[in-house]
């Protein structure tokens, strides 16, 4: 608190009388043949502060009379002109440009030169997520942003996606960065349901919602220094995005109108290559089973009819009871339809010098292409903003409504799981699954029985999670100008969230011991904001300029659940709780958590090429004892303009940069654990029960703290044709709390408390080049290439690792101090010391070590994103390559694929195999010599079933089912044709007459090629799925759906 | 104009410094009490030490096993055990952070208000020393005078020799009886204690019985004749009837 009165106390301090009367101008950037210019900066000489121009060219600043604006964009000079009247229209002439001035939105949504940021931050054109076939705003921005993870889950419509900045930050806490639309945040919650492990939805996240239609620009703020501001939450990277509706633009006409309206099909992507000369069976004799290592094709004429099928309907089998031995290569091609994604969307925006206003509509109508899974999305925003003198007030409201359906999914052998991808991907080759899915009492049939799961067709339509998501955004804005450079701005922000979601697993399943069950669960999440903040920029001297800001953050957030299982249906197909014969409450709770904020920043800058930026903010937060409940944390921010201050300008070398910058962010816990509780249990025998909750508190908790070092540069080549930015960082993320296993001896299970230390350490590199530039065609290529290291640093005493969170006995994610975050564990085999296998003479198999290990890593090493666009005469292509490299996957559907024999990889099966390596006592678990003592060379030949299909799990192990989760373990490395667009601007003579202005057409592809190098080739296994969403559990895939494959036209019309 | 200004940012930057405290006082969980009644926490008590001990849940479950009252897959059908035998966490867990846990709770809550609850605190006494006797006479050497001494900085209880434990749990048993026999007016527990529906009686002779129990296992370490010949000189005060049973029925 004394920190905060200093501070406030220096920026009060500063006392210079400069009264003059502020005025609103606005005006359009033209070039010398009079055509607007796109996006030029305009700043006031001498501030950092300005802004940029639109697509159009058009501006609006507020500028005293008399006052310099400094106007620029890449690859004009820029210009100098002096505010009179209350229109401007700067013409801009081709040339270096000399100085540029780029306008980024940094924190707390204030606008700031490019230059005088001393940390990186990313800005996301918002057409580059526009248009592209991909509903998802978080998918459509992969490969595109320095710095910048993000992982897709299932290939369903409407699955969740992670995204993550320079690494995870936290252990138990959120780690994915802060979404802040108009002031407003956002997160990317994932709202779990059921386990995903053993049977849940592919749930979506919380950003999924967000209408790219209405984004008006993105900014990405990846380091602590960046995000300080933001307080805790900051700490993770902040994506700064600002919508149409939220900040209206008046536009070239009183009234402006754009449509965009897309259509693409999908199809599955990865279809893995099927073997089909040999079905059902195994070590070549038919037998009704899930493996195809039965006899050849042609070798037997015909099998017993499917017990099932034959039961249900004899009518369809002859009166043999026989039906022929045949491949179906088609099989698991039929499970799968086309499926379909319609975008459309309408935006107006227009108004006068003083009130302007914005609305946006727009749906998305999206079917997946596996049954009865789809994804609909309705948005409204509608926003306006308009002065009173000096007071200018702006609001925004904006609605969403979704609808996802999808079947369960999860790990297929887990007792009592019903994935709706059990057996899909893997069935056996002569099996017909066109046959109908159920009998006359709806109860579903598969070929082998014994409810090993469900047939995918009948879940399709009998096991279904639908999740019905709502949100409503308010925001409230108001500036006063006492003078030109005295403003104050209070911005309020609520923001409402609504899931509501109904998990139905029908009688008959696999699932809830074939009862029937309805999963009911409703969550809300209201969050409030309230920013108050006072700007100052005074104009001191020639040589020196400040900008300052103090303010005020009060967030609330609260949350509510409520869940409940209702199993047993009474009357059948009527899905209530009521219609159940047990019930039970999984859920029945609220939080609350509240944080008050004071901060303080200053950027002095010098002659307009070096600036030092320095924040403080002091939290109080409600979360954890009064007594550390309230922390301050600095950051401080350099950066440096060399090209000019040395005055190494040429032809050759335009523009160049150093930023250097260290911040500390503190982060509090989560609400509701300060204190021990009881906890209610079910009636026993109709007596109430009452137990001491097995989680004890750490009544010392303290706040994590991140502290980051970063730094960079940015330069420009060839009057800014060539651009480049690098930022290296080190951050260090201490005292994070988290929830550690404690002896059962204690008392307790658990202990909520300060437990270690995390590492990120990376190089982020963007580059942008335009190679050839002519009047008619343009080439552009930009990359980005992004590096993290994820590492745990230590834990605290006396606890040697702890799981992230539990998936199966045979794999989980851990951390440990030394190796990376969420590291995979599992069984190995044995090896001896050069590393060779070591095999057990009497089945010719790996032994396995029933000791865990790390297995795998899911962090990848690199990620690096290549974009190319072609431009001539209004005709464009446009491509995404991304390439990531490194990262292991544990794969159930490359175990099963390899395992149920069912691919080409595993068609060469009538020789015997031997598993390089030497003979082990099985017992001992040490190498067999010969009476030379040398190691004696594996001999044992085992059958290609084996060799995929363990016969002996522990002491005969080999390379799929049944084995060590090692041999499960693929690196994650691939590459991808992510984006390929093609389209014309379709010239103004052809619509001359009609009261268009601009139309485009354009033909998307996504995801049209990739390539995974290290798994096992038949499999074409995409390795960009996983089965926890976007939660941080990565590197683990149970039977997920396989990605997709689409085609769209798009057409983009401006009025 | 400037002076104005910063005058109100200080005034109100005061005024929600004050307000702060009771702003952020939001932080009490009320979703789950931080006290219960005692009638509560003894069925609790009870379920989890019948569940830790049970066939199918707990302990009981290996021996099942070795019985061949049972069959599983794991590794008890091999006459094998390992450390990480589920049924062997299971039990443990169960009866350390919740059977013992919650006991300790009607021992030291009770104990507070003992005139009205005295009867409670005797049978989770009771309950306590059979339970720790069971873990005695399962793993030898058990976490005992360091059990439920978290909030005092014990992370990680030692293990106390057997021969130690087995005093303390007849003098613990003496305690139980003592406190039954104690206060008149205590409030009795009725259909919330699962085995005896409050019978004071019945429970005194079960820890006479569980007492006589604990000797004869003690018998080849020290000689206890004399303490087993009192408690069967009165068989009046054992349990001698099948209605007298220290069980209950785990029906729904």
């Amino acid at each position: 608190m004394r920190k905060f009165l200093l501070l406030l106390a220096i920026f009060m301090g500063f006392s210079f009388l400069a009264f003059s009367q502020t005025e609103t101008i606005t005006g359009t950037v033209l070039d010398e043949a009079a055509n607007p210019v796109p996006f030029a900066s305009i700043t006031l000489k001498g501030s950092t502060t300005g802004v940029s121009a639109d697509a159009d060219g058009r501006f609006i600043i507020k500028a005293s009379q008399g006052a310099i604006l400094v106007v620029s964009a890449t690859g004009y000079n820029s210009v100098e002109v002096t505010a009179t009247g209350s229109t401007l229209t700067p013409v801009l002439q081709k040339g270096d440009g000399v100085l540029i001035e780029e306008v980024v939105v940094t924190a707390l949504g204030v606008k700031r030169a490019d230059r005088s940021l001393g940390y990186s931050v990313s800005k996301l054109d918002p057409s580059a997520v526009l248009q592209k076939s991909e509903p998802d705003l978080l998918k459509s921005m992969q490969g595109k942003v320095p710095g910048v993870d993000i992982r897709s889950s299932q290939g369903t419509p409407g699955a969740g996606t992670r995204i993550q900045i320079r690494g995870n930050s936290s252990f138990g806490l959120e780690s994915q960065p802060l979404i802040v639309v108009d002031g407003v945040p956002y997160n990317n919650d994932q709202v779990t349901t059921s386990s995903q492990t053993s049977g849940g939805g592919a749930y979506g996240s919380g950003i999924a919602n967000l209408d790219q239609n209405d984004i008006e620009s993105m900014n990405i703020l990846k380091g602590a220094a960046a995000a300080a501001l933001y307080g805790s939450r900051g700490s993770r990277g902040v994506i700064v995005i600002t919508t149409k509706s939220g900040s209206a633009k008046k536009g070239a006409k009183p009234i402006n109108v754009s449509l965009n309206t897309s259509y693409s099909l999908e199809n599955i992507a990865n279809l893995p290559t099927y073997q089909n000369m040999y079905g059902a069976g195994s070590n070549f004799l038919y037998q009704n089973s899930n493996g195809s290592w039965g006899p050849k094709f042609g070798t037997l004429d015909s099998i017993d009819a499917w017990p099932e099928y034959l039961a249900a309907y004899p009518e369809l089998f002859s009166s043999t009871g026989k039906t022929p031995y045949k491949a179906y290569p088609d099989n698991v091609k039929e499970l799968f339809q086309t499926g379909a994604l319609a975008e459309n969307s309408i935006s107006v925006n227009g108004g006068d010098e003083q009130t302007t206003f914005a609305l946006t509509v727009s749906n998305v109508a999206h079917k997946g292409y596996v049954e009865n899974s789809s994804y609909s999305r309705n948005n409204v925003s509608v926003g306006g903003q308009t002065r009173f003198k000096k007071l200018s007030i702006g609001g925004n409201l904006s609605y969403m409504k979704s609808k996802q359906l999808g079947g369960f999914f999860g790990e297929n052998q887990v007792d009592g799981a019903a994935s709706q991808f059990a057996r899909s991907l893997f069935l056996a080759r002569n099996w017909d699954l066109s046959l109908p899915y159920e009998d006359a009492n709806g109860k579903p049939l598969i070929p082998n029985g014994g409810a090993q799961f469900d047939n995918p067709h009948w879940a399709a339509y009998n096991n279904i999670v639908r999740s019905d998501e709502q949100r409503s955004i308010l925001g409230v804005r108001l500036g006063y100008e006492f003078n030109d450079w005295i403003n104050l701005t209070y911005n309020l922000g609520f923001n409402n969230y609504q899931v509501d979601r109904n998990e139905r697993t029908q009688e008959f399943s696999r699932a809830a011991n074939g009862l029937g069950r309805i999963v009911k669960d409703q969550y809300t999440s209201q969050e409030l904001e309230s920013t108050l903040m006072l700007i100052l920029s005074p104009r001191i001297n020639e040589n020196f300029t400040l900008d300052a800001k103090v303010g005020n953050n009060i967030n609330q957030r609260y949350l509510t659940r409520e869940t409940n299982t209702g199993l047993d249906f009474i009357v059948p197909s009527i899905y209530t709780l009521k219609n159940t014969a047990t019930q039970s409450f999984d859920n029945d709770s609220r939080s609350k958590r509240r944080i008050v904020g004071f901060f303080a920043e200053a950027t002095v800058g010098y002659n307009n090429y070096a600036f030092l930026t320095i924040t403080g903010r002091q939290d109080i937060t409600s979360t954890l004892p009064y007594k550390n409940a309230s922390y301050f944390y600095p950051s401080f921010a350099g950066s440096f303009v060399f090209s000019e201050a040395l005055k190494i300008r040429s032809d050759v070398f335009s523009y160049g940069k150093l930023r250097l910058s260290w911040a500390k962010v503190g982060n509090d816990a989560s609400p509701w654990n300060g204190e021990d509780v009881f906890s209610i249990l079910t009636n026993f025998t109709g007596v109430p029960r009452a137990s001491r909750g097995s989680l004890t508190i750490d009544p010392n908790l303290t706040p994590e703290f991140t502290q980051e070092l970063e730094g960079g540069f940015d330069l420009s080549f060839l009057r800014k044709r060539i651009n480049l930015d690098f930022t290296a960082y080190d951050k260090k993320s201490t005292n994070l709390i988290y929830g550690i296993a404690i002896p059962s001896s204690t008392g307790y299970s658990n202990l909520y408390t300060n437990i270690g230390e995390i590492s990120n350490k990376g190089i982020e590199i963007g580059l942008s080049a335009r190679i050839i530039e002519t009047n008619d065609f343009s080439w552009d290529l930009r990359g980005v290439f992004t590096k993290n290291k994820n590492i745990v640093i230590s834990l605290t005493e006396g606890l040697e690792r702890t799981p992230q969170s539990g998936v199966l006995t045979e794999v989980a994610p851990y951390f440990e101090p030394g190796l990376p975050y969420g590291y995979i564990r599992g069984t190995k085999v044995e090896r001896d010391e050069e590393g060779n296998f070591m095999i057990n003479p009497s089945t010719g198999g790996l032994l396995v070590n029933p000791e865990q290990g790390m297995v795998g890593n899911p962090n990848p090493d690199y990620k690096l994103g290549i974009s190319t666009g072609f431009n001539y005469k209004g005709i464009f292509l446009n491509g995404l390559f991304d390439y990531t490299r490194g990262g292991d996957i544990y794969s159930v559907t490359i175990s099963s694929l390899l395992g149920r024999g069912v691919i080409e990889d595993t068609k060469d099966r009538e020789a015997a195999f031997i598993i390089p390596g030497y003979y082990a006592d099985p017992n001992t678990r040490e190498l067999i010599l010969d009476a030379e003592g040398n190691k004696i060379p594996n001999q044992t030949r085992i059958s290609a079933n084996d060799l995929f299909f363990s016969p002996n799990p522990t002491n005969g192990a080999t390379f799929a089912i049944n084995t060590a989760t090692e041999m499960n373990i693929y690196d994650a490395t691939v590459m991808r044709l992510r984006e390929l667009v093609l389209g014309y601007e379709i010239p103004k003579s052809v619509y001359s007459k009609l009261p268009i202005s601009k139309a485009t057409i354009s033909f998307s592809g996504r995801n049209l090629w990739y390539l995974a190098p290290n798994v096992p080739k038949s499999t074409r296994f995409d390795p960009e799925v996983s089965s926890f969403g976007a939660s941080a559990v990565q590197g683990i895939e149970l039977s997920a759906a396989p990605t997709t494959r689409r085609f769209g036209i798009n057409l983009n019309v401006v009025f | 104009m400037k002076k104005y200004s910063i005058l109100t940012i200080l005034i109100f930057v005061a005024l929600v410094f004050t307000g702060c405290k009771k702003y952020l006082d939001v932080n009490k969980n009320e979703n789950d009490p931080t006290e219960v009644p005692l009638s509560t926490l003894l069925p609790a008590a009870q379920v989890s030490l019948a569940n830790s001990l049970a066939m199918g849940y707990g302990f009981s479950n290996i021996l099942a096993v070795y019985t061949h009252q049972m069959t599983t897959r794991e590794s008890p059908d091999q006459y094998g055990i390992l450390p990480s035998e589920f049924y062997l966490n299971q039990g443990w867990a169960e009866i350390y952070e919740n059977a013992l846990a919650d006991l300790d709770v009607i021992i030291s809550q009770g104990s507070e208000d003992a005139a009205r609850s005295d009867i409670y605190v005797g049978m989770a006494k009771i309950l306590k020393a059979y339970a720790f006797s069971q873990l005695v006479d399962i793993f030898g050497d058990v976490p005992f005078s360091d059990f439920n001494k978290f909030p005092e900085g014990v992370r990680t209880p030692k293990f106390d020799g057997s021969s130690d434990i087995y005093p303390t749990l007849l003098t613990m048993l003496d305690e139980g009886i003592a406190s039954l026999n104690g206060t008149e007016n205590a409030t009795s527990p009725t259909s919330d204690d699962l085995i005896y529906k409050g019978d004071k009686t019945k429970w005194i002779k079960a820890a006479n019985t569980i007492k006589l129990k604990l000797y004869t296992q003690m018998r080849k370490v020290k000689d206890v004749q004399s303490e087993v010949q009192a408690l069967l000189g009165t068989p009046a005060n054992l349990i001698n009837m099948t209605s007298e049973s220290f069980y209950f029925l785990m029906d729904h």
